[in-house]
């Protein structure tokens, strides 16, 4: 008849006290544990998405702060573009797999190829054409690559169906006779073109600086008449490719829009993309229109720079946010990091409201627990006085009879926490579900599209991930599962309250004098 | 020689600067075999000596010694837990046990050897007390009092103890189970050979001790 045995006898013959602990362990554990269970599926959602969002980020201004300091300042700040030094420098980086960089604004002319257009009418005028009306002439905004491997393929969004990719060579040395084009099977088709074939692309300036052309019908504005200056350059199909069915968001209009995009796609070198923005510097410049325009040195030397987009490709999603945080360490003011994790601000925000809430459910429910249980205890302890001093009548230990207490509140808060682990998950699942339901579907109207969630996406971004993401599939992440974690945390937490909870109850023990309780 | 012996022993309650003697100067010794009563109306101390006694107080001054050891040097606990058997007036068992697991609490509790069959100890001892197998099942709020009583002394014997100290062990007692309990003191004074102390205000329980001694005014004196 030690110690133990005295508990479980105890626990036995005084079963009513016995139950009433069980059950208020019983219904605080419930909270706790569905609190644990909430906070766990919230990080496990969140790693989730991160997983399977495409591991892909760009650079681009942040324009948020630059009109904010605008506001602030009442002046624009200079607007630094990204060389092509700093790309590589960020591509650099250790989390970076694949990368690529091109020129952005880079519209060529053609009086020797037709743009595909999509059969469907009523996306006829989706993307604005302005040579529509033109006869013979069509434009296109060429891709300029510096990745050889052109990244498209490897992110995904298209796959090379005849031909091969570029060689360093071929993008490192452009000449304007010898010079190289990837382009799809559409356009291939419509002008039948094959590997080996070639095709002119003139890189023309028309008079539209003056305002006594900006009304002028297309085909004034864009009539030989008009040219300022051109040069033309023939480029050899190398490779040609078709658009993957993983490129597709299944909204018409955006599938519709990128498809033409795709389709009238042509890849070069990026040198021969920069010529575009060299040669038109070069040409106003002669114009004099700069100092008609009264550039300052800094602006024309600005001008004469291509801008760039940039396309990272990182190893790992979940990379995202640390890749983030060093290529921000080299950008200029105004410059940022975008990736697709912040187009999942809505949801991320509905997280981490849930989260919130489970953290200060979980404190606030580990403080009550304590204090209820010690109120408890110390009050059965009352009730069993005699008892107690009867054991230090006898001779027995304080420690032991401490370890009876010990043995009899864990035991009995053991079972109930058990019950409650599963019991406190079932309901967290149906009260955060609903919760995070609500909440999601209140926030749908801010993407520009219901059920997409894009609201702040880098168009560029889009077509690297373009399915739609609808609540309940986001939903769909958002699990409370009792996995090993979630087990191991709720039992420390639970087992670490229980024996908390004796402690002042152990503290009265310490002070009873059996002398006083039996004579 | 003594088993037990109180030395100098004084015990007071601090009263602003002056003392309230309860005990004064009490020296005396107890030995194995006899029946000792300590007589004294109420108020007069005897429980409080007993409680010196008992190792569940200190005296502010003087020595309780053991077998020639003072009790403090051998620890409060474990003298309470190895050395005495204490039979309270108001049995003091826990209601919640049955009448053998009170006993065997106290068997668990002490360090002293004894036998490996603990339970069969327990039964074999409430038997003789006077405790039958069906009763000794029982919850102790079960019993009549003076069978409660009989499971205190069981109790206070199953430690293999040589000293039995009893608080007004009759005290909650009618005239006859009172005339057993004592016998029983007896028997194990003369029979088995322990140091018996009962602390009464009987006086015909003090007729038929060895011993007498009485507590008056917090002066002790043996009674011939």
């Amino acid at each position: 008849m030690n110690y133990l045995k005295r508990a479980m006898i105890s626990m036995k013959r005084r079963l009513g006290k016995t139950i009433i602990l069980l059950l208020l362990v019983f219904i605080l554990g419930n909270i706790i544990s569905g609190a644990i269970a909430v906070q766990q599926a919230v990080t496990n959602t969140e790693t989730n998405l991160k997983q399977n969002l495409p591991a892909v980020a760009t650079l681009e201004m942040d324009y948020e702060s630059y009109w904010a300091h605008q506001d602030a300042t009442g002046e624009w700040a200079p607007a630094e573009n990204l060389s092509s030094a700093l790309i590589e420098q960020v591509a650099a980086l250790p989390y970076v797999q694949d990368y690529d960089y091109s020129v952005m604004y880079t519209t060529f002319y053609s009086h020797d190829i037709e743009r595909w257009n999509h059969p469907d009418p009523e996306f006829e005028h989706i993307i604005w054409e302005p040579t529509k009306e033109v006869d013979g002439l069509t434009q296109f905004d060429v891709k300029g690559i510096h990745n050889p491997e052109v990244l498209d393929i490897n992110a995904g969004l298209i796959e090379l169906t005849n031909g091969r990719t570029f060689t360093e060579q071929e993008i490192n040395n452009f000449n304007q006779v010898n010079s190289f084009a990837i382009i799809s099977q559409a356009l291939a088709d419509l002008n039948n073109l094959t590997v080996g074939s070639t095709f002119v692309l003139d890189n023309t300036i028309y008079d539209e600086f003056d305002e006594s052309t900006w009304n002028l019908p297309p085909e004034e504005l864009y009539s030989v008449d008009n040219i300022l200056a051109t040069e033309s350059y023939e480029l050899e199909v190398i490779g040609i490719f078709q658009p993957l069915a993983s490129s597709r968001s299944g909204d018409e209009w955006q599938d519709a829009e990128q498809e033409i995009q795709l389709a009238n796609r042509i890849y070069v070198p990026n040198a021969l993309a920069e010529t575009h923005t060299s040669f038109r510097v070069a040409a106003i410049e002669e114009l004099g229109l700069y100092d008609d325009w009264e550039y300052t040195d800094e602006e024309l030397e600005s001008a004469k720079k291509p801008v760039y987009s940039s396309i990272f490709l990182l190893s790992d999603p979940l990379d995202l946010e640390v890749f983030a945080q060093e290529a921000n360490e080299s950008l200029p003011e105004f410059w940022m990091v975008s990736d697709l994790s912040n187009t999942f601000s809505d949801i991320a925000s509905s997280m981490e409201t849930l989260q919130w809430l489970a953290s200060l459910i979980l404190w606030i429910s580990i403080v009550a627990t304590l204090l209820i249980l010690s109120l408890l205890i110390t009050l059965f302890l009352r009730d069993r006085k005699h008892e107690i001093g009867i054991y230090l009548a006898l001779g027995e230990q304080k420690i032991k009879v401490i370890a009876q207490i010990i043995l009899e509140v864990v035991a009995t808060g053991f079972v109930a926490i058990t019950l409650s682990l599963f019991s406190g998950s079932l309901l967290a699942r149906g009260i955060s579900e609903n919760m995070l339901r609500n909440d999601l579907i209140a926030q749908q109207g801010n993407s520009w599209d219901n059920g997409i969630y894009y609201g702040d996406g880098s168009d560029q971004l889009r077509y690297y991930a373009p399915e739609e993401l609808t609540p309940e599939e986001m939903l769909e992440n958002y699990e409370i599962a009792l996995n090993g974690t979630t087990i191991i945390l709720f039992y420390s937490i639970g087992t670490g309250a229980l024996l908390l909870s004796t402690v002042v109850p152990i503290a009265y023990v310490m002070r009873l004098n059996p002398k006083k309780i039996l004579m | 020689m003594s088993v037990l012996t109180a030395e100098n022993v004084n015990y007071f309650y601090q009263d602003g600067d002056s003392k309230r003697y309860i005990l004064k100067d009490i020296s005396c010794t107890f030995k194995r075999g006899t029946f000792y009563t300590i007589l004294g109306a109420s108020g007069s101390g005897k429980t409080t000596f007993l409680s010196l006694l008992s190792a569940l107080d200190k005296p502010q001054t003087g020595k309780i010694l053991y077998d020639g050891k003072d009790i403090s040097e051998l620890g409060l606990e474990s003298y309470r837990r190895n050395k005495v058997g204490i039979i309270f007036q108001a049995y003091n068992l826990v209601p919640f046990m049955t009448a053998v697991e009170n006993v065997r609490v106290a068997m668990s509790i002490t360090e002293n050897e004894l036998p490996e069959d603990q339970a069969l100890v327990a039964y074999n001892l409430l038997d003789y007390i006077g405790i039958s197998k069906e009763k000794a099942n029982r919850l102790v709020n079960q019993l009549s009092g003076g069978e409660q009583q009989r499971v205190a002394i069981a109790r206070a014997l199953a430690t293999n103890v040589d000293v039995i100290l009893a608080d007004e062990p009759t005290g909650n007692l009618n005239e006859e189970m009172e005339e057993e309990i004592v016998d029983i003191l007896k028997k194990l004074a003369h029979e088995h050979n322990k140091c018996v102390i009962v602390v009464t205000h009987s006086s015909q329980i003090a007729e038929q001790s060895d011993v007498t001694f009485k507590l008056k005014k917090g002066n002790f004196e043996r009674e011939e």
